[in-house]
């Protein structure tokens, strides 16, 4: 490899680590980042001169903390506690090196203190490295916007002290739930699509798998950790049979499973394993043992409902929610029937009358409805949830669809 | 670091002795104006104290009241030396105003020296 391209190559490969360990070091990441640009521009000068180093991720971290300190000593003597920055400058360069510092570098980027957007742009940006114009891109704000979000928290995270550190043992808790939302937003982002330029966007879920796979790597004592991972893997092994060539969403029961990832699906049902050995359920967890029956069932009817009724009903006692509640009464209308899941919705909506502006709930009950045979009642449940979906992204389409396949002649026949 | 840790709490509340919230948050104070790395603790009278001063092209500008109507009222503060964020939030978690009001923690300018 050529000393441009080996440059080119470390520069991707290696910036988290070397932003997180030289972060860790002085405390500050916006100036690690400009740190970091400097170690770049040096390479350039010297690896085609002198050759590539054997551990490029090693030398581009001595440079990037050696231009870190010179620029500390440049500051106004107000900004910059001298007594930590001669420890800095007497610590021995090697001790910078190991092991590196990407976990603590998430622990920051995620830590409460920052804005949820701020902490999501951060990781993005920091952990994940994609640029600022794509994650601007991929949250629908204009690319200065996020600049600036991103400048503001870097500067929060220097200013007031945020520990670039693995919390204690009895603060993980809190911080890894923090840490894990943000992947799981990321995820879910990516995962709805709902409305933007569905590629970059689809591109997120790439970043929250990565994200997700590296905390489980890093911390695979924590269930939930790996819960998240196999969580993301399963749901992402599906991601080609979930859109047809029109970009249309295509339902769960009406995928091709023949384009369902097989090598995600076993890495997922593999963690999930993993996590469940440590006894400790949680909700991310019990969210990926459902996407794991749904993604390794040969065929809708031929899943395991049973199964995922039960574990939707696990997930409503650790987080309750109207929404897990309605995936409850569909897997009990597949699972028993549907006059249980319709029972099942209707004593929910009695007790919260505030789903009735809800679509999905009408959703739900369009689809119960339509498998109890119940067309009439099937037909006017999916007005009401067409009357109530977002302008934006694809629900209406796709309910106007499922209603008129539905609720025809023909699809009662074939019932 | 330093931080300035200010304790803000409902505005209706009164301060001093024989007010009960004042009263009950005594007891962590007492405790943790002890700790060596807490300093400048004060307590301030209530709102209802407070004069607020303006000067604009050389003339004053007094008035009754804190500079902002706010739910909230500053009726003390801290200075705590730790050496990040997640230090200080574990400490003053326990501190009286914390379940009841509101804690801003802001670090200070200049880190160590005078």
């Amino acid at each position: 490899m050529g000393a441009a391209a080996a440059i080119e190559a470390a520069a991707r490969s290696e910036r988290a680590a070397v932003l997180a360990t030289v972060a860790r070091d002085i405390g500050d990441l916006e100036l690690a980042e400009d740190a970091f640009q400097e170690a770049l521009a040096a390479a350039l000068a010297q690896w085609p001169r002198d050759g590539t180093p054997e551990r490029p991720g090693a030398w581009l971290t001595v440079v990037a903390r050696r231009a870190a300190l010179r620029e500390l000593r440049r500051r106004p003597a107000l900004l910059v506690d001298e007594a930590a920055l001669e420890a800095l400058e007497a610590a021995p360069e090697a001790a910078s090196l190991l092991p590196d510092g990407r976990l603590e570098l998430l622990f920051a980027c995620c830590h409460s203190a920052l804005e949820l957007d701020a902490q999501v742009a951060l990781t993005l940006r920091t952990v994940a490295g994609l640029t600022t114009g794509e994650i601007a891109r991929a949250f629908l704000v204009p690319e200065p916007t996020l600049a600036q979000r991103l400048v503001r928290a870097q500067r929060k995270l220097r200013n007031s002290g945020i520990p670039f550190a693995v919390p204690e043992p009895e603060r993980m808790p809190e911080r890894l739930n923090a840490v894990l939302g943000v992947i799981y937003l990321v995820f879910t982002e990516g995962h709805a699509a709902t409305s933007g330029a569905d590629r970059v966007r689809a591109d997120l879920c790439d970043e929250a798998a990565r994200l997700a796979r590296i905390v489980a790597a890093l911390l695979p004592g924590e269930p939930e950790a790996l819960g998240l991972a196999a969580l993301v893997l399963a749901h992402d092994a599906r991601r080609a049979a979930r859109v047809d060539a029109d970009g249309v969403t295509v339902p769960l029961d009406e995928q091709d499973r023949s384009l369902y990832d097989g090598a995600k699906i076993a890495e997922a049902q593999g963690l999930l394993d993993r996590a469940l050995a440590f006894r400790a359920p949680g909700p991310y967890q019990v969210q990926a043992a459902i996407a794991c029956l749904h993604a390794s069932a040969p065929t809708a009817a031929d899943t395991d409902w049973r199964e995922i009724a039960a574990l939707y009903g696990a997930l409503a006692a650790l987080t309750p929610s109207p929404i897990v509640e309605l995936n409850r009464a569909a897997a009990i209308g597949m699972a028993e029937s549907a006059a249980a899941g319709l029972a099942h919705a209707d004593a929910l909506r009695a007790r919260h009358p505030e789903l009735e502006s809800f679509n999905l709930l009408h959703a739900t009950r369009a689809e119960l409805l339509v498998r109890a045979g119940r067309l009439d009642e099937a037909a006017a449940a999916y007005d009401r949830a067409l009357a109530l979906a977002p302008t934006e992204g694809t629900a209406r389409a796709d309910l106007t669809r499922r209603r008129a396949t539905n609720t025809s002649d023909t699809f009662t026949k074939r019932v | 670091m330093r931080y300035a840790v200010l304790l803000y709490v409902d505005s209706g509340l009164a301060a001093g002795p024989g007010a009960p919230e004042w009263d009950a948050s005594i007891p962590d104070h007492r405790a943790f104006n002890a700790r060596p790395h807490v300093s400048h603790g004060m307590a301030l009278h209530d709102r209802g104290s407070a004069t607020s001063l303006r000067v604009r092209d050389g003339e004053r500008l007094i008035t009754d009241g804190p500079f902002a109507e706010t739910k909230e009222q500053l009726w003390g503060l801290y200075v705590v030396e730790a050496p990040d964020l997640d230090h200080v939030l574990d400490e003053v978690a326990e501190l009286w105003e914390a379940k009841h009001g509101t804690i801003e923690i802001r670090p200070l300018l200049r880190p160590q020296q005078e």
